[in-house]
């Protein structure tokens, strides 16, 4: 019987170490597919452009939710520290969390645009194209925008210079905000899905700036949410001297209500979208 | 709108709800999956139902094409029913008015479950099963031979 006893627990171990050899194995076979993907991926690199786009609003002008008809001469933003991402999971930017991707890429440098350039029909602006990239889905984006160091808009992250006009009266607005802001985009949420890089087929990334959200829209009902967040143009019409609405950040601290001045600083932080995509804003 | 879906026995042994809340200023999308399908429910932030959006379902098998699109009822909702046998991912935008948002939805893990049995492969199940029963037996044979010894003594 002590001999039986003694096969058993023979038995039961080496059945426990086929058990554990046979799991280490799939373990092993896991860690060469990452390998090979590693390596499928540094082949499959494509080019990836980056693009930003102003909409329509900024291209063609639009009626503000109080009736002022405001067209562009020029908007410029300035841009730096673009990344973008391969996210698994997706990244959520209602997390307001940073993005950590498995796959990032940069594009260096510092860009001044002019979102007011072109016509309905004008492409989006192209900022730059980033060769190779490894391929897969770039499903998120981070940029800064910071003060121009040069140009017309210098010391200005967001520089509008724009008409405004209701009945009789007409403006000439010159407003720069001193603020920074860094966005963090999920994917891109608009007619067609981007951010997919091959060998063979380029992608495109989009950062779009919604400068109703400053104005509202005329065209939207009053009590709609995106009108309900906008600060209008009126209380840049009250600040008007000799025809002409000149200010910065500083002067509108001074000029405008707290509850208008923080509804302001609130929808500045709102402008950035990916497509129709929302961003987490961190202020800086 | 619902397609025919090929496995059923997916979502049909329990009732998944994942409400997923997916937006900011602009639009809000949660899905829930009810049966065979997905349900999606768009409402702009401040509660008033997307109807007439314009959603667009994606297949992780082909994440670029559009693999279905459609328009939300008058309640914002909209159903689909997904072939899980192409893909356990599947990705819905809902747009309207220059508001949108996409959610991600993955039923990656019930399947994994169910078609992995737990992660362990048929090899190391027959192993594991064959040290259960093997284990019991030798138990049962050992207090066996132990009665039969001590009948023995006395």
């Amino acid at each position: 019987m002590k001999n039986l006893t003694t096969i058993l627990w023979a038995v039961l171990a080496f059945s426990f170490t086929i058990v554990s050899c046979v799991g280490g194995e799939a373990d092993d076979q896991v860690e060469v597919g990452r390998e090979v993907m590693d390596e499928l991926e540094i082949e499959t690199a494509g080019a990836l452009a980056i693009r930003c786009n102003g909409e329509d609003f900024v291209r063609s002008g639009f009626v503000s939710v109080d009736g002022w008809n405001i067209t562009f001469r020029h908007l410029y933003v300035t841009i730096t520290d673009i990344s973008v991402y391969q996210t698994d999971p997706p990244y959520d930017p209602h997390s307001t969390e940073e993005i950590s991707g498995d796959v990032q890429v940069d594009l260096d440098g510092i860009f001044t645009m002019d979102l007011a350039l072109g016509d309905q029909q004008a492409e989006t602006i192209l900022i730059g194209v980033m060769d190779s990239v490894p391929a897969g889905h770039y499903n998120a984006m981070s940029w800064n925008m910071v003060p121009a160091l040069e140009g017309p808009s210098e010391g200005y992250t967001i520089y509008i210079d724009a008409q405004a006009e209701k009945g009789d009266e007409s403006y000439s607005v010159y407003l720069g905000i001193e603020n920074s802001y860094t966005y963090f985009a999920g994917e891109f949420v608009g007619d067609v899905r981007k951010g997919f890089v091959t060998a063979e087929e380029p992608g495109e990334l989009e950062m779009t700036f919604h400068f109703d959200h400053i104005f509202g829209d005329f065209h939207q009902p009053s009590d709609s949410d995106l009108n309900m967040m906008a600060v209008g143009f009126e209380p840049f019409a009250e600040m008007m001297e000799e025809g002409t609405v000149s200010e910065n950040l500083t002067s509108l601290r001074e000029k405008l209500s707290e509850e208008i001045y923080f509804k302001l600083m609130d929808a500045f932080s709102t402008l950035g979208h990916t497509g129709e995509g929302h961003c987490y804003c961190i202020v800086r | 709108m619902l397609l025919h879906c090929p496995v059923r026995y997916l979502f049909t042994a329990i009732l998944l709800l994942a409400a997923s809340p997916a937006s900011g200023h602009g639009a809000r999308i949660s899905w829930e999956v009810q049966g065979d399908s997905i349900r999606i429910s768009g409402s702009f932030d401040d509660g008033c139902p997307m109807d007439q959006a314009q959603v667009t379902v994606f297949s992780g098998a082909a994440p670029s094409e559009p693999y279905i699109t459609g328009i939300t009822d008058e309640n914002g909702k909209f159903a689909f029913l997904p072939d899980v046998e192409e893909s356990k991912l599947w990705d819905v935008q809902v747009r309207k008015a220059g508001h949108g948002d996409i959610v991600h939805i993955s039923l990656a893990d019930d399947a994994d479950i169910r078609n992995n049995h737990g992660g362990f492969s048929v090899l190391q199940i027959i192993l594991m099963s064959g040290c259960v029963v093997w284990g019991f037996t030798g138990t049962a044979l050992f207090f066996s031979s132990k009665r039969k010894r001590n009948n023995a003594h006395t």
